[in-house]
């Protein structure tokens, strides 16, 4: 049944996709060269950033909508810091609903989104770090002027889909950026869209996902973690976490 | 230092390094996939063997190679020989 249902709705959501996505990329072209004669590269990253999350939002609150029913959950937080979300990675949707924070954020990714056409110089401009192209020390020093900056970073520490599996473990990059950098970090947790879609599919099958962000770790909480200490703890909470959104309500 | 020494040595880095547990120290364990550590940690664990055991491995081609436990164990074991010799 859900399956009929995601096989019928895919002849309607890839059309909508693609005709949104063409407009979506004749309005980040323009506002990209406009802004970089306009305004700093710093500002036109901001902006740019902000409209890939407008992108993103209409596609997880608009296009999907019908088969795909999203809960974002999230505690107050302090306003106005740079900080880093910590996710665990689901599936190739997982991207699209970081646009459900408040905050528009810069993601680090793996190779293939900087290889996607006009996506990837999309991501260039908005700042996106190239985790698996960078040393170690170029993610750190790119990172830490973001942060800097104000810009809030969004990771993926698994570095690949986990989809049913269970969560797979995490990389320590970001942990030691947000250690080194003093950075609040976010762990945040998504269920539910291990088929929507499943990987190799395009397949959107009917679900409800649940985004759930948890209460901020404050620098001083974990300053006396090391790295491999921090992120195998963040792993705990969200392992937790997502444990506990899987139970049935 | 006794092939138990050593075992019982590094053991104790991987417990107060990385509070991992003594359970999961078996000589098989692979340092990646099943104690979890990434290619940074492993900067991290080179440095505590260091300190731990008065040697300086950082530049040897021969961690490379280390997947498990036992390679950590015996690679320990034969540059202590080394410099014995």
């Amino acid at each position: 049944m859900k399956r009929g249902i995601a096989i019928l709705y895919a002849f309607v959501f890839y059309p909508l996709l693609a005709a949104y996505t063409l407009a979506a990329v004749l309005v980040l072209t323009t506002v990209g060269a406009a802004g970089s004669l306009f305004v700093s590269r710093r500002e036109n990253m901001r902006r740019f950033r902000r409209m890939i999350a407008w992108y993103g939002y209409g596609i997880v609150r608009g296009l999907a909508r019908p088969v795909i029913r999203v809960v974002y959950e999230s505690p107050a937080r302090p306003p106005q810091t740079a900080k880093i979300f910590v996710s665990n990675h689901v599936a190739s949707s997982d991207p699209f609903l970081v646009s459900l924070l408040p905050e528009a954020t810069v993601q680090v990714v793996n190779l293939w989104p900087f290889k996607l056409p006009v996506w990837g110089l999309y991501a260039r401009w908005a700042g996106y770090l190239n985790v698996r192209a960078m040393t170690p020390e170029a993610f750190h020093e790119a990172g830490a002027r973001l942060l800097a900056e104000g810009a809030s970073i969004v990771a993926f520490p698994e570095g690949t889909r986990a989809g049913d599996r269970p969560m797979g473990p995490f990389h320590s990059a970001v942990f030691r950026l947000a250690l080194a950098t003093r950075t609040p970090l976010v762990p945040m947790c998504i269920t539910g869209n291990a088929r929507s879609p499943a990987r190799g599919s395009l397949l959107l099958e009917p679900a409800t996902v649940r985004v759930r962000c948890l209460p901020e770790l404050a620098w001083e909480t974990f300053r006396d973690m090391s790295p491999f200490q921090l992120k195998t703890h963040v792993h705990r909470l969200i392992q937790q976490e997502v444990n506990r959104m899987r139970l049935p309500t | 230092m006794t092939r138990e020494e050593i075992v019982a040595s590094i053991n104790r880095v991987f417990e107060e390094s990385f509070e991992i547990e003594p359970e999961r120290l078996v000589p098989e364990a692979n340092i990646f996939l099943d104690l979890e550590l990434d290619s940074l940690d492993t900067v991290d664990l080179v440095v505590a063997i260091q300190k731990r055991f008065g040697v300086s491995i950082r530049d040897d081609e021969r961690v490379r190679a280390i997947r498990t436990l036992n390679d950590v164990y015996a690679f320990i074991e034969n540059i202590q020989k080394e410099q014995g010799a």
